[in-house]
């Protein structure tokens, strides 16, 4: 079983960071959230309404998005279109019948607010890893979610992506007043970033609380940081 | 904005020649072939639409064409309509009858999927003789009311058809609806994720290469006089693939192009059926390794254009 026996809560507004050893559980525990993998017990809430279950898009509907540990463009799209479907198809939250105008604005307004400054006309298939990422973030927020879900989005990224990348996640939750849930391996962006983290070993919470609690915390130092 | 204007320079020289072509060169024979080559280019634009857009493989297109062509000759022989009411009739019963095949399997990924097409055409080539009462088994149906006696009045209506079919998958193509079967084709977890209802769009993208090859197999039906059991051949099915790889995947125009070339080279030049897959095979291999998108395959880019127009104007769409 890949999760057992898990329970937590995330506020409005907070930022929480899920972290873990590889094969704890933190990806399916994002997939059994937004609905691309059911749970075999045990529900899922989203503003008091259980969503267990739901199918991906039925969820995105309900506010709630997420981005993908290994990136997924729209490859053959342009970045401009990638950032389109969600505007135009998504129906998420706040979505409703705009004029051109209006969506070429916005569509811009996302793509300056995660800071990707390569021409809206490119194909994603040629972006750069940290380019795609940033894509993939804008994306995400062009249906309009009240929480966001980031995988690993700092993986396989260079110290100066890292930081732009971190800085866009920054200006996005003050931009959307957005309640962030992220899984990441860098514990230190997690420190820099969350409020509150959460910590899973093989499937069950380990402990939880702020990051300074997380660091001195006995049980995670020697199950997960591999010191005592 | 260069390379649009050749190509559409290209399209209006294309389609004035087909105009024109039986006021300058009044041939039966010829105009047969042309008959044929519109009515195929429906087909597999019509293929195309679905595959090229969604890039889910469908290998029954002869599922749709077979059941445009039997429901016209239920209808002209025994409710005695006319070509003009028949034909989109039989379209709309292709997309019936053809959405209660696909339905169930358009949830199914890769391989899975395109086994099931492969299927639906043998469940349906059968069921004509099974109920030969209905379908008239290996004979098929026939008697059917001509669309016209005149090789001229033939041609253009096929060519009327072909034009319609390429005009409206085109606009479609290039409208949010292709937006979004793009962004299934690309990546379809991904395109959950942006909050569409990805069945919904497989879905109608299926029922619009239903509806257009439907009306297609009722053309061909009245053409013949005669429908039967071959009309579900997975011969039909392999050849609009062929024509879509030749003239460009996700063009719309391409196959268009491709069905002409095809039709022109197998039954203008005369070559056997014997032979014709062994020519359709080096063809096919001859195209794909010099132009590898197809011979029309950089108008894909064109596409992308004219949606981006579409949907947020032409500045953006100049930057």
């Amino acid at each position: 079983m890949a999760l057992d026996n898990l329970s937590f809560q995330v506020d409005q507004g907070e930022t929480v960071g899920v972290i873990g050893p590889n094969g704890a559980g933190k990806t399916t525990l994002f997939d059994l959230i937004t609905g691309f993998q059911r749970p075999t017990s045990g529900v899922v809430l989203l503003d008091g309404r259980e969503i267990t279950g739901q199918s991906p898009n039925q969820i995105v509907q309900k506010g709630m998005n997420r981005t993908f540990q290994i990136v997924r463009p729209f490859k053959d799209l342009t970045v401009l279109e990638n950032v389109l479907v969600g505007l135009i198809l998504g129906k998420g939250k706040l979505t409703r019948k705009r004029g051109r105008e209006e969506l070429k604005s916005q569509a811009m307004e996302l793509l300056q607010l995660v800071g990707l400054t390569r021409a809206p006309l490119s194909l994603s298939r040629n972006l750069s890893h940290g380019e795609l990422k940033k894509l993939e973030l804008a994306r995400a927020l062009s249906t309009y979610p009240d929480v966001l879900l980031v995988d690993e989005v700092f993986s396989g990224l260079s110290a100066q992506e890292t930081q732009e990348l971190s800085d866009a996640l920054v200006r996005v939750k003050a931009n959307r007043n957005l309640t962030l849930l992220m899984v990441e391996h860098k514990v230190s962006k997690v420190v820099q970033l969350a409020n509150r983290m959460l910590v899973l070993d093989h499937g069950k919470l380990l402990s939880q609380g702020t990051p300074q609690e997380i660091l001195s915390d006995q049980k995670v130092l020697e199950a997960y940081l591999g010191r005592g | 904005m260069l390379r649009l204007s050749r190509f559409l320079i290209l399209g209006i020289v294309f389609g004035a020649t087909l105009f024109f072509l039986p006021i300058a060169y009044s041939n039966d024979f010829a105009l047969t072939i042309m008959t044929f080559a519109n009515t195929f280019a429906v087909v597999a634009a019509s293929w195309d639409f679905f595959t090229g857009l969604t890039g889910r493989f469908n290998f029954g297109q002869a599922l749709f064409f077979g059941i445009g062509s039997y429901a016209a000759g239920f209808m002209n022989l025994n409710l005695k309509y006319g070509p003009l009411l028949n034909i989109p009739l039989a379209g709309a019963v292709a997309v019936v009858i053809g959405v209660a095949f696909g339905y169930p399997t358009l949830r199914l990924k890769g391989p899975y999927f395109a086994l099931a097409t492969m299927i639906f055409p043998l469940i349906a080539g059968d069921l004509t003789f099974s109920l030969s009462s209905v379908f008239g088994g290996e004979h098929g149906l026939y008697g059917l009311t001509s669309i016209s006696d005149s090789y001229i009045v033939q041609y253009y209506g096929s060519l009327l058809l072909m034009l319609a079919t390429v005009i409206v998958l085109i606009y479609l193509a290039s409208s949010r609806l292709g937006l979004a079967l793009e962004s299934i084709r690309d990546d379809e977890k991904a395109a959950l994720a942006t909050g569409m209802n990805v069945t919904k769009y497989k879905l109608i993208a299926y029922a619009v290469s239903a509806f257009f090859t439907g009306m297609a197999g009722a053309y061909q039906a009245q053409l013949f006089k005669f429908v039967g059991p071959n009309t579900f051949s997975s011969n039909i099915s392999f050849e609009v693939i062929a024509m879509t790889i030749v003239g460009g995947i996700a063009t719309i125009v391409g196959p268009v192009l491709g069905a002409y070339l095809l039709v022109v080279v197998l039954d203008g030049l005369g070559v056997s059926s014997d032979i014709s897959v062994l020519t359709y095979g080096v063809l096919l291999m001859a195209i794909v390794l010099a132009f590898p998108g197809g011979l029309l395959g950089r108008l894909k880019s064109n596409l992308r254009g004219m949606r981006i127009r579409r949907l947020v104007g032409g500045k953006t769409a100049a930057t």
